[in-house]
C-alpha cells in the first residue's frame, strides 16, 4: 500500500520523525517498508510516499491510514489526536422515511448500512483532496466520489455513494435489497464495462435493477453525476470468500475488493459512515440524516486471548520480564484500543474488532488465529526481534545420512570422478514426448507435460554443449542428471546420463552400457535395470535409483559422505558473440608454463580458453613441441578475423623474440 | 580472460555442492535429511500447513495444477509439506533438513523461476524458542560463508509459523562496510529466507501436543544463495543444461 507521510501526520499530534526513521521501525516490527519517494503534489506541498508491503494477515487493518497510525503510535508509543466529536446529522431528517434496507444474502453480506443526504452540490474537490488522492495514485474524479475514495484509503471501509434520484421506486420511497445476481442479469460498471450475473454474486439492489457489484465496483446507472442532489451513502462489510470468489471469478479487482477480501471487520462500517457523512456534509453542504440504517444479523463478542509471561519467554527464549510485557500492552491499549488485565498469572486481552488476523474466524475454524500465538508474536515484534540473542540448541547427535541422499550423492561422485558433469534441466515437457501428467496451467504453452523420463533432456543438452566443447575445453560431452520424473500414478527418481558419440569409429552407445557393468560392479549388484534412447549415435541411458538405495544397506549413523571439493567462486559470464578458434604449435625448450603465461597476457582479454592438444618430441633432441587450440571471444562485440589474426601475430612475434619458433 | 573450466574432468552442479554444504552443515548440528514427493496433495501442500482455501494468503504460493483437477495434484510450492509427512511418521525429538525442487506458476526472467530448490529445516523438542531458531542459522551462515555472519530478524507472516519472520544475514563480502557491494548494495545485510515457531494448529493436525513440544521452521532459495555468492545473474543458467557454467565450478 501506498501510504503518505502527510497523511499519517493528521492522526498525530506531534510531528513524525523522517519518513527513513518511520520506514525503520515498521520494517523492523510491523511489515516491510520497501521504497520511499518524495513527490510533489499539484497544490505544489511536498509529500513522502512509503511504498509499505502489507502481508496477507495484516491487510484486515493496516491497508489503510488510520491503523497505519496505530500501529505506528503503538511502535513509537507517541499519541495519536483523539477522535472528533460524533458527527451530528439533521434532527428530523430520517433515513428510514426515504428507503428501506435488508440483506437476503446473508452469506455474501455481513452487515450493511445506508444514510440519506439530499441538497448535495456536486462539483471538484478541494485541494487537500485532491492531494490526498493525487499521492495515493488516484486522480480526481468529483467531490463526492473523492470521499468515499479518501475515507477507504483512510480509514479501510470501503463505502459508495447512489444518485437517489436514479435509484427505481417511489420518487421519496426505494427499497434497497442486498441479493445474489440473478441468471440472465448484467450490469455496467463505472468504467463502462458489462459483467452477466449470476448466484453468489452479491448486488445491492434498488428492488429491480443491481447497482453495483456488491464490495467490489459500482454500476453506472445509479452514478454521481454533476446534476445529483439527492445521495444514498453506502457502507457494507462483505464475506471475504464470497469477495474473492466474485473477484477471481469476473477478473475484476479493485482497491475494494482487496480490502474486503481480507477481511475487512464488519464492525468498520459505523467508523466508515461516520467520515463519509461527516465529509459530505463539510464538503458538499449536503443534508445529511440523522440516523443510519444498519442490518447487522449477527453481531459478535469481542475476542479475548491469554498468554502468561513464562510462555512468553518460553517462544523467545529470553527473559523477558513482566513489566516490559506489561508496558507493551499499555502501549497497546492507549494506542489501539486493546483491553487488558492480569489475573494471578494469566494476561487476559480483549482484542479490537479491527484486528481481524487475532479472532477465530467464521467458517475457517480449523486454520488457525484467534489464539495465543497470535499474542505472543505481537508481544515479541514490539519489543523487537533485534533484541534476541542467539541461543543454540542442545546438542544433538549426528543422525544417520537418508538413503536416497546418500546413494545420490555416491552416484553424483563416481559420474564426476569418470568425467560427467552434472546439469540440471526442466521438468516441463513438450508436446511431442508422450508424458503423461498433464499440467493444467503450464506457463509456457508447448511444455504442457511434466517429464516421464529424463532422456531427452540429456540428448538435448549433448547437442546444445557439444558446440561450446571449444570454449568449455573438452575434447566430449559426458553429462549426467539426478531428477524425479512423473507418470500418472507415481514418481522416481531417476539417473540419466549422455556420453557423446564422437565418431572415427567410437561407440557411444556401447561405452555407456561398459559404464552400467562398472556400475553393478562398484556396487556389488547382480544387476541394474536400464533404458537405452534409441534413434541416436549419442550412447544416453536412464536408471531408476530405487533399485540400488533398494539392493543396498541403509547408512548407518557413522557412515559419512565423501568430503566434497571447495566450491570455486569464480563464475565469468559467458559471452553471447561468436568465437574465434586458431591453433598454435610451438618448439620450444622452456617450461610449458612460461609459455602458455605468455600467450594468455598477449591473449588478453579475448582468449577465453587455451587448451593443450597436441605435445610431440623428436628423440634424442630436448626441444618440445606444444600444440594448443586458442578460443577468441568478446563480451561485447562479434570479433573480426582481422583483430584475432592480430593477437595471433602478437603472440608469434613475442614466441620467436624468445629464440623459439612456431611450426 | 580465460576461465577456470579447462580440464576433461567432471563437474558438480554448483546447486547440488551448496545443497551439500548445507547438508553437511547441518548434520553436524543433527539434523538429518528427508525428502518427499514433487507432485504432492494439496492437503499436504497447504491444508496441513495452515493454508485455506479461498484465503488470500494463498496467493503467496502461485501453484501449477495437475490433470485431473479432481485429484487435487499440485506441484509442491514449497519443500515444507516435508515437514507434516515427517512429522506424522515420526515422533519428536526432530531435527530435519529438506533440500528439494520447488515450483511457482510465475513467469520467468533473470530473477525468478517455475522451478528451483529449497531447503527447509524444522526442529521440534520440548525447549526450542526463537532465540535457538536464531543460534542455530547464526552458525549455519558463520560455517556456509566461512565468515562470522550475524542473522537479523524482521517480523513477517507465514501461515504454518507463528511468529513468523523474515531472517536477514550479515554481508559475506563487505559486512555493511562497501557501498557499491555487488552483494548488499552497501546495505550490509541480504535478506536470505523465511522462518518462524511452528504454528501450533500444525503441530495438532500431525497429533503432536503443542502444549508439550515447540518446534522451529525455516526455508531459504538455493539459487538465490547460489547468485548471491557466485556472482550468475540469471537464476536461469543454472537449469539450462549450460556446461558453460556447470564446469566452473
Amino acid at each position: 500500500m501506498l501510504v503518505s507521510i502527510n497523511w499519517l501526520q493528521d492522526f498525530f499530534k506531534d510531528p513524525l520523525p523522517k519518513a527513513e526513521e518511520i520506514a525503520r521501525v515498521l520494517t523492523m516490527h510491523s511489515n516491510e517498508v520497501e521504497s520511499i519517494e518524495e513527490i510533489n503534489l499539484p497544490s505544489g506541498v511536498k509529500d513522502t510516499v512509503l511504498d509499505f508491503k502489507v502481508l496477507p494477515n495484516r491487510a484486515a487493518d493496516l491497508l489503510c491510514h488510520y491503523g497505519l497510525a496505530k500501529e505506528l503510535a503503538v511502535l513509537t508509543n507517541r499519541p495519536l489526536k483523539p477522535r472528533p466529536p460524533n458527527f451530528e446529522g439533521k434532527s428530523g431528517l430520517f433515513t428510514k422515511d426515504y428507503i428501506t434496507l435488508s440483506i437476503e444474502a446473508r452469506d455474501i453480506c455481513r452487515r450493511a448500512t445506508k444514510r440519506y443526504v439530499e441538497n448535495v452540490k456536486v462539483g471538484p474537490s478541494p485541494e487537500w483532496l485532491i492531494d490526498r488522492l493525487f499521492a495515493m495514485n488516484q486522480r480526481s474524479i468529483n467531490n463526492i466520489v473523492d470521499i468515499t475514495n479518501y475515507v477507504m484509503f483512510s480509514y479501510g471501509q470501503s463505502g459508495h455513494a447512489f444518485d437517489y434520484d436514479k435509484l427505481d421506486g417511489d420518487q421519496n420511497k426505494k427499497d434497497i435489497v442486498i441479493r445474489e445476481g440473478k441468471r440472465g442479469e448484467s450490469i455496467t460498471t463505472l468504467d463502462g464495462q458489462v459483467y452477466n450475473l449470476y448466484g453468489n454474486i452479491g448486488v445491492i439492489s434498488d428492488g429491480n435493477n443491481a447497482l453495483d457489484v456488491a464490495g467490489i465496483k459500482g454500476g453506472d446507472y445509479s452514478k454521481i453525476d454533476s446534476g445529483t442532489s439527492r445521495v444514498l451513502l453506502s457502507c457494507c462489510s462483505f464475506d471475504p470468500i464470497s469477495i474473492r470468489r466474485t473477484s477471481q471469478k469476473l477478473n475484476l479487482r479493485t482497491e475494494a475488493s482487496k480490502r474486503f477480501e481480507n477481511n475487512l471487520a464488519e464492525e468498520q462500517v459505523m467508523l466508515g459512515m461516520e467520515e463519509l457523512s461527516r465529509l459530505v456534509a463539510e464538503i458538499t453542504g449536503g443534508t445529511v440524516a440523522e440516523d443510519v440504517l444498519d442490518v447487522f444479523p449477527s453481531p459478535r463478542s469481542k475476542q479475548v486471548l491469554r498468554t502468561t509471561a513464562q510462555n512468553v519467554v518460553n517462544t523467545m527464549g529470553i527473559d523477558i520480564r513482566a513489566h516490559e510485557i506489561e508496558n507493551i500492552l499499555d502501549r497497546f491499549k492507549t494506542h489501539a484500543s486493546w483491553q487488558w488485565k492480569k489475573e494471578k498469572d494469566v494476561y487476559e486481552i480483549s482484542v479490537p474488532y479491527e484486528r481481524s488476523d487475532m479472532y477465530e474466524q467464521k467458517g475457517l475454524a480449523k486454520y488457525a488465529s484467534g489464539v495465543e500465538a497470535d499474542l505472543i508474536e505481537e508481544i515479541a515484534r514490539v519489543y523487537g526481534y533485534e533484541n534476541l540473542p542467539g541461543i543454540l540448541p542442545v546438542e544433538m547427535e549426528r543422525q544417520a545420512i537418508l538413503p536416497s541422499y546418500y546413494w545420490s550423492e555416491r552416484l553424483r561422485n563416481i559420474f564426476i570422478r569418470e568425467g560427467f558433469s552434472e546439469v540440471m534441466t526442466y521438468s516441463f515437457v513438450d508436446k511431442r514426448s508422450t508424458g503423461s501428467v498433464r499440467v493444467e496451467n503450464p506457463i509456457a504453452s508447448d511444455k504442457p507435460y511434466l517429464r516421464h523420463s529424463l532422456k531427452p533432456a540429456i540428448l538435448e543438452k549433448l547437442d546444445w554443449n557439444r558446440t561450446y566443447k571449444d570454449i568449455l575445453g573438452i575434447e566430449q560431452v559426458k553429462i549426467f542428471e539426478i531428477g524425479h520424473v512423473f507418470n500418472e500414478n507415481n514418481e522416481s527418481v531417476q539417473l540419466a546420463f549422455g556420453i557423446e558419440d564422437v565418431g572415427k569409429g567410437y561407440d557411444a552407445r556401447a561405452v555407456a552400457e561398459i559404464m552400467i557393468s562398472d556400475l553393478q560392479h562398484e556396487f556389488g549388484l547382480q544387476s541394474i535395470k536400464y533404458d537405452i534412447l534409441k534413434g541416436t549415435t549419442h550412447g544416453v541411458i536412464e536408471f531408476e535409483i530405487q533399485q540400488i538405495i533398494g539392493s543396498l544397506p541403509n547408512p548407518e549413523p557413522g557412515d559419512i559422505l565423501p568430503p566434497q571439493n571447495e566450491i570455486s567462486a569464480r563464475y565469468i559470464k559467458s559471452s553471447q558473440y561468436p568465437f574465434v578458434v586458431r591453433d598454435i604449435a610451438v618448439w620450444t625448450e622452456g617450461e610449458r608454463s612460461v609459455l602458455e603465461q605468455l600467450i594468455k597476457d598477449d591473449g588478453d582479454e579475448l582468449l577465453v580458453s587455451i587448451k593443450l592438444f597436441d605435445t610431440f618430441k623428436k628423440e634424442g633432441g630436448n626441444k618440445v613441441s606444444y600444440a594448443y587450440r586458442l578460443v577468441f571471444q568478446s563480451s561485447d562485440r562479434t570479433l573480426t578475423n582481422e583483430e584475432v589474426d592480430m593477437v595471433m601475430k602478437n603472440i608469434k612475434e613475442k614466441v620467436e623474440r624468445k629464440g623459439w619458433t612456431v611450426r | 580472460m580465460v576461465s577456470n573450466m579447462q580440464d576433461n574432468l567432471g563437474h558438480k552442479h554448483p546447486i547440488s555442492s551448496v545443497i551439500r554444504e548445507m547438508v553437511d552443515i547441518f548434520g553436524e548440528l543433527g539434523f538429518a535429511v528427508a525428502d518427499g514427493p514433487e507432485r504432492e496433495t494439496e492437503k499436504y501442500n497447504f491444508d496441513m500447513l495452515n493454508i485455506p482455501a479461498d484465503h488470500p494468503a494463498r496467493d503467496m504460493w502461485d501453484t501449477f495444477w495437475t490433470r485431473p483437477l479432481e485429484d487435487r495434484l499440485l506441484l509442491r510450492t514449497h519443500t515444507s509439506p516435508v515437514q507434516a509427512r515427517y512429522m506424522e511418521s515420526n515422533k519428536p525429538p526432530l531435527r530435519i533438513i529438506v533440500p528439494g525442487k520447488v515450483y511457482r506458476y510465475e513467469a520467468t526472467d533473470a530473477t525468478h523461476e517455475a522451478q528451483f530448490y529449497q531447503l527447509e529445516g524444522l526442529m521440534v523438542d520440548r525447549h526450542v524458542t526463537l532465540a535457538n531458531l536464531k543460534g542455530v542459522l547464526k552458525v549455519f551462515f558463520t560455517r556456509l560463508f566461512k565468515t562470522e555472519s550475524n542473522v537479523r530478524f524482521r517480523p513477517s507472516y507465514f501461515p504454518f509459523t507463528e511468529p513468523s519472520v523474515e531472517v536477514d544475514v550479515s554481508c559475506f563480502v563487505c559486512s555493511g562496510e562497501k557501498n557499491d557491494c555487488r552483494v548488499c548494495k552497501g546495505v550490509g545485510w541480504i535478506e536470505i529466507m523465511g522462518a518462524g515457531m511452528v504454528q501450533p494448529s500444525v503441530l495438532n493436525r500431525v497429533d503432536i501436543d503443542p502444549r508439550e513440544w515447540k518446534g522451529f521452521a525455516f526455508g531459504m532459495g538455493i539459487e538465490r544463495i547460489a547468485m548471491l555468492r557466485f556472482g550468475v545473474d540469471d537464476v536461469r543458467l543454472f537449469h539450462s543444461g549450460d556446461l558453460r557454467l556447470v564446469n566452473q565450478f
